[in-house]
């Protein structure tokens, strides 16, 4: 542990501001593993039906996104322009841009189309909103334009934020309020909620409708999806798209982010139960949640954790939530403290002091040859590179857990979890993390 | 006409190259209908409808250093490094590199990153202890013109260890960063020697070919067998000292087109000869050993290592070919040097001018058959294709993507990493050496 800079919690409550705080140092190089990921551009432009995807890319950058979509199966919704350094100091780029899309649209018949820039494009001000348009005219197919730029990373425009704004985008007028119909739309995440999620069931009992964007079959259904009277946000990564929807479609949304303590799973419903005016009947999911929680409190004491980045909750949150079950929380290696999250960092400073923070991309992590140290089970594939352990819990990006039913699931979950032994290449190679 | 004046060169050369018996006539003509194909939309280079951006340069220059006890500094936003760790490097879990992303931002880009770059390298920890430093560019840094050759300099005389620049973008193939990178190598760390010595280095061997090491150990053990002594593998085996000591050895063997450049500096420099090629099959293992026994030193070019005479061990290998139906017209497709290999494995059976080598990466003119031919597209692929209508095509997995709709080839699958990254590459096959398994 000499080597690393492990941060406390009481020297990381000192420096909460009001925005994101960010723990990776601006003036240290990046330790990026293979186990990282989740940012989700190729995967969430992926997720509109009938749309096509056109990145135009050096050959460095679409690479990790096209073998990990072959994994994914939507590799034949991706289409690569390669550029040349003749291309980009001519501009010609552009005219092989329009070139691609009217082949794309002549060959593949698509009802929309993706074009993603990078990084290289943000920085030359590449003027690809005009031959967009030309093309839009001209075939009739709306094209929308995302980003894979992580220049951007840590800032309001970062490209997982972006990306979930740039699907929304193919949306139209939507219908007067009073046309709305009774549907509520999943926010943020890549997938549709686990069947645990008690919400599917309390919504349907009021006579609402939850939909996701990967259960959409149709470009039209999806664009149906605007008709709804607001949107749900579950993942912190769909912020921006729920900005714009509220702004531009008049689409309100609910502020309710997937976790697993029972304040922020009680928040998320009470902001639900505000939006529709009506009272949530909770009762008996919380009971059966109180009683697991209650029950593995004996079972987990004292056994000590590491919870990573590479997961599909908030590594703080799900810190606050281990220690209510008796866990010891030795580690959180996380990428930054998002103001959602200050209050479960001020939480762990009080309750378990002794947890150390490790900013996921310290550059001194790769000079570790042998484990930082033991812990009994990790949470996250990214700290199981970093830690010996004797359990690895999962929480893929696949799979959306959401309220009491999600926080039952894992606590399950962390029960029947086996000793692992398999092969961390092989783990993390099938999570395909990166897109 | 600005297009058809944008396109002349390349076309011209990329038709040089795929018909190379040519007149200057006929070169014009097909010029001519090249651009009607590009202007009417029917051949579009560069882009990939079904195979992936292959592995970009600075995968390839990552590659060569990896196990050479330095440190590797991409210059770029964290998603370049990405490629690197997560998909072109399978030895990233057996062995853990020290390889870094500056992190490049926005703000950094916009005001300029030399400043920044030299203080987040300087504060790197053990950076006295290591081999060497390798600092290289990717789109974005290559966008802002990054001096990464002015960082190095200055890198160079505050740590006193050899800090190498390596001019990468992004944008070529992995084969030309490799190149640099095993160029770097013979320039800097060779040591000088009045005199060479005994024994072969192998030149050119990276992952991202097909060299894992049970493919290095199957040539080495082959050539060792009749009583080669293999000195050392750039860069897979030995390590820096092995490349420091190069001159101990006498002859260079360079397995791959990344490696060529090293041994024509290491012959012009100090003398030393090589032999472009690869040995596959036991007689052709044989004929390498008997060239690289005899030190041969006018010997530089494979093309001298068909044999006409069929041997004993040459029908046990017709058999093997046999019996995986590999039937003429043969289409290899892959890297060169490897391909050319298992052209003259093939040959024993099937006419030399039956069987063509094509490739998405860079050719050496000198290696290649007139009926070679470089594709620089998927459509030139598939016409290629078309026109050579083989009944066997030996390649990477993901090549069948393009041709398998409307073919009826048998296809013999030869993972190469460049194309199909970690998809295949836990494969069993040894495709090279004296015992094939395929």
């Amino acid at each position: 542990m000499e080597k690393i800079d492990a941060l406390s919690l009481s020297k990381l409550v000192t420096s909460l501001k009001k925005r994101t705080v960010f723990l990776n140092k601006k003036g240290a190089l990046h330790h990026c593993p293979p186990s990282g990921g989740g940012w989700g551009v190729v995967r969430v432009a992926c997720l509109v039906p009938e749309v096509e995807i056109l990145f135009v890319i050096p050959m460095g950058c679409g690479r990790h996104g096209a073998i990990a979509s072959f994994a994914n199966q939507t590799v034949d919704k991706i289409t690569y322009l390669l550029v040349e350094e003749v291309d980009l100091v001519s501009g010609n780029h552009l005219s092989h841009l329009e070139e691609a899309m009217k082949l794309l649209i002549e060959e593949k018949n698509p009802k929309g189309l993706i074009v993603c820039s990078t990084c290289m494009d943000d920085l030359l001000g590449s003027d690809y909103e005009s031959v967009e348009r030309f093309i839009e005219e001209m075939y009739d197919v709306p094209i929308r334009h995302g980003k894979m730029n992580p220049i951007l990373s840590e800032s309001k425009k970062a490209p997982e934020l972006m990306i979930q704004k740039t699907i929304y985008e193919f949306w139209g007028t939507p219908l007067d309020l009073e046309k709305k119909k009774k549907n509520l739309n999943l926010l943020g995440s890549f997938c549709d909620l686990h069947e645990s999620a008690e919400i599917i069931e309390i919504l349907n009992k009021m006579g609402i409708g939850l939909k996701h964007i990967s259960r959409c079959k149709s470009f039209i259904e999806f664009c149906d999806m605007e008709n709804s009277m607001a949107n749900l946000l579950i993942c912190p990564n769909g912020i921006v798209a729920a900005n714009h929807l509220d702004s531009q479609n008049h689409q309100p949304y609910i502020e309710a982010l997937q976790g697993f303590c029972e304040e922020e799973i009680d928040k998320a419903y009470r902001e639900i139960s505000v939006f529709l005016k009506e009272e949530l009947h909770l009762e008996t999911y919380k009971s059966v949640y109180k009683n697991h929680c209650e029950r593995v409190k004996k079972i987990f004491k004292g056994k000590t954790v590491a919870v990573g980045s590479t997961i599909n909750a908030r590594p703080f949150e799900l810190a606050h939530f281990l220690t209510t079950l008796g866990f010891e929380v030795a580690y959180i290696v996380a990428k930054a403290i998002p103001q959602w999250d200050v209050i479960h960092v001020k939480w762990l400073e009080l309750h378990s002091p002794k947890t150390l923070v490790l900013p996921n991309l310290d550059p001194k992590l790769a000079f570790c040859e042998a484990p930082v140290d033991r812990v009994d089970y990790v949470f996250g594939l990214d700290v199981l590179g970093i830690f010996e352990t004797i359990y690895l819990i999962e929480l893929p990006f696949d799979e959306q857990l959401f309220g009491f039913g999600g926080a039952v699931k894992l606590i399950e979950r962390i029960e029947k979890a086996k000793p692992f032994c398999g092969s961390l290449s092989e783990k993390i190679y099938s999570a395909n993390l990166v897109i | 006409m600005e297009l058809e004046d944008f396109y002349k060169n390349k076309i011209t050369v990329l038709y040089t190259l795929m018909e190379p018996d040519n007149s200057g006539v006929k070169i014009k003509i097909h010029t001519v209908q090249f651009l009607l194909l590009i202007k009417t939309g029917e051949i579009m280079k560069g882009l990939l409808k079904k195979l992936p951006p292959f592995a970009p340069d600075y995968s390839g220059v990552n590659s060569v250093f990896y196990e050479l006890g330095g440190i590797t500094i991409i210059n770029g936003a964290d998603g370049c490094i990405g490629n690197v760790t997560g998909y072109d490097e399978p030895r990233y879990f057996e062995k853990k590199g020290h390889i870094f992303s500056t992190g490049l931002r926005n703000i950094q880009a916009i005001a300029g990153d030399e400043n920044i770059l030299l203080k987040k390298i300087k504060d790197l920890p053990f950076l006295t202890q290591v081999s060497c430093l390798v600092l290289m560019g990717t789109p974005t840094s290559a966008v802002i013109a990054s001096d990464h050759k002015g960082v190095a300099k200055l890198l160079e005389e505050e740590l006193n260890i050899p800090v190498i620049s390596i001019n990468t973008t992004g944008i070529d193939g992995y084969e030309m960063g490799a190149q640099k990178a095993f160029l770097a190598l013979a320039k800097r760390f060779v040591k000088p020697s009045s005199q060479l010595g005994s024994g072969v280095n192998i030149i050119g061997a990276t992952p991202l070919d097909y060299w894992g090491r049970r493919q290095i150990d199957s040539i080495v053990n082959g050539l060792t067998a009749h009583g080669v002594n293999v000195r050392s593998c750039w860069t897979m085996e030995g390590g820096m000292k092995a490349i420091e000591n190069t001159l101990n050895g006498e002859i260079n063997l360079v397995v791959s087109v990344s490696g060529i450049p090293a041994a024509k500096h290491l012959e012009k420099v100090y003398g030393m000869p090589y032999i472009i090629g690869v040995p596959v099959g036991e007689e052709d293992t044989e004929n390498f050993a008997n060239i690289l026994n005899r030190k041969d030193k006018n010997v530089c070019s494979e093309k001298k290592l068909f044999k006409e005479e069929r041997s004993e061990r040459r029908k046990l290998e017709k058999l093997f070919i046999e019996k995986k139906d590999i039937a003429a017209p043969v289409v290899i497709a892959g890297e060169q040097i490897w391909a050319n290999g298992f052209r003259r494995f093939l040959s024993c059976y099937i006419d030399f001018s039956q069987i063509s080598v094509v490739s998405f990466f860079q050719m050496n003119h000198q290696e290649m058959a007139p009926q070679d031919v470089y594709v620089n597209s998927e459509d030139i692929f598939l016409k290629t294709m078309k026109k050579k209508n083989p009944a066997t095509i030996i390649g990477d997995p993901l090549y069948r993507r393009l041709i398998f709709s409307s073919s009826n080839s048998t296809y013999v699958d030869v993972p190469h990493l460049a194309v199909s990254s970690r998809l295949y590459w836990n494969h069993n096959k040894i495709y090279v050496g004296e015992k094939i398994i395929l």
